[in-house]
């Protein structure tokens, strides 16, 4: 996680909004989860298309409000989360602000990374080296 | 750095422990047995939609959802509690939310583990503490693809932190043992 998502995560656990509170701790023990090998898959990673630009969002469903953690690879199995921002503002999947939440992302991962190249690979699995699959693992 | 985390954090992380080993029962009966989601909604009497989406993520779970699954594919939870206390004595399944986990670079491993922990480790004690994730990666000899020693790339004079139990047993965290376990009918 980048500094600015630290950050974040420190405000909402000196926040007195105990929604809030309960939110982002939410939210750290979904990533915590993701750190322990949990299984991985499309409910909590995405990669965001088009798929060259090479951005994931972390996907925090409940409670409410959604939030969604931007980030890329830096290499296969380390994501590098960027920052967070609430899903309900980023509006529907062609909406104008998914392209500045991934320009601000890029942002973070520039300050914390330089120029290094995000990681690139063909499937998803490749960026998800333990337990991951995009989909559960059955038939229709 | 015991403090413990909150009620909410852990109401958070059972969700998550217990759709794995939900989605690996049903996965199982799937690789096993053929099972589709199309079975399941038969069982279930339900639309296959509806599978779909439960099997989405555990957004919405009740305990009803999860002894549905578990029920279409012939089997059920075995629950089990373990005290904090007994956890902690128990290396290898130590509970490490991210606040509290400091690392030694030698201690991380070249999985996947090691190197999302040494990410998650950064934020939480090495950024703190002046380091960059260009230590960590660098502490998990990823060697970088551009700009070797550019913004964000220092050199570490010390060690990132370290403790006992630490991010070195967390990659071995996750095992069927220590989730619930599921018993097959």
């Amino acid at each position: 996680m980048t500094n600015r998502l630290v950050g974040q995560m420190d405000a909402a656990r000196d926040a007195t909004d105990i929604k809030r509170f309960a939110r982002w701790e939410a939210l750290s023990a979904e990533i915590t989860y993701f750190v322990q090998n949990g299984r991985v898959g499309l409910e909590i990673m995405k990669w965001l298309e088009p798929r060259a630009q090479e951005h994931w969002e972390f996907r925090s469903v409940r409670p409410k409000p959604a939030l969604r953690v931007f980030g890329r690879f830096a290499a296969a199995g380390v994501f590098v989360a960027t920052h967070a921002v609430e899903r309900a503002p980023l509006g529907n999947k062609n909406h104008l602000n998914w392209e500045f939440a991934k320009l601000e992302s890029e942002d973070e991962w520039r300050c914390a990374l330089g120029e290094r190249i995000p990681f690139s690979a063909a499937d998803y699995e490749s960026y998800i080296t333990g337990d991951a699959a995009e989909g559960v693992r059955m038939d229709t | 750095m015991n403090e413990m985390p909150s009620k909410y954090f852990f109401r958070q992380r059972m969700k998550n422990r217990v759709y794995d080993v939900v989605i690996a029962a049903v996965e199982d009966a799937a690789a096993k047995r053929g099972m589709r989601k199309k079975d399941i909604a038969e069982k279930l009497g339900i639309h296959p939609s509806q599978v779909t989406r439960w099997l989405s993520g555990p957004a919405n779970w009740g305990a009803d959802t999860i002894s549905d699954l578990l029920y279409a594919v012939d089997a059920e939870l075995e629950p089990a509690t373990v005290t904090f206390a007994e956890r902690e004595q128990r290396k290898s399944n130590r509970f490490h939310p991210l606040e509290h986990v400091l690392v030694a670079p030698e201690h991380l491993e070249r999985s996947r583990n090691g190197h999302v922990a040494a990410v998650a480790q950064t934020s939480a004690t090495a950024l703190r503490a002046g380091h960059s994730i260009g230590d960590a990666l660098e502490a998990a000899n990823l060697a970088p693809l551009a700009s070797p020693l550019g913004n964000g790339w220092t050199k570490s004079a010390a060690p990132i932190g370290q403790a006992p139990g630490s991010f070195g047993s967390m990659a071995h965290e996750r095992s069927r043992s220590a989730n619930p376990e599921v018993r097959y009918g």
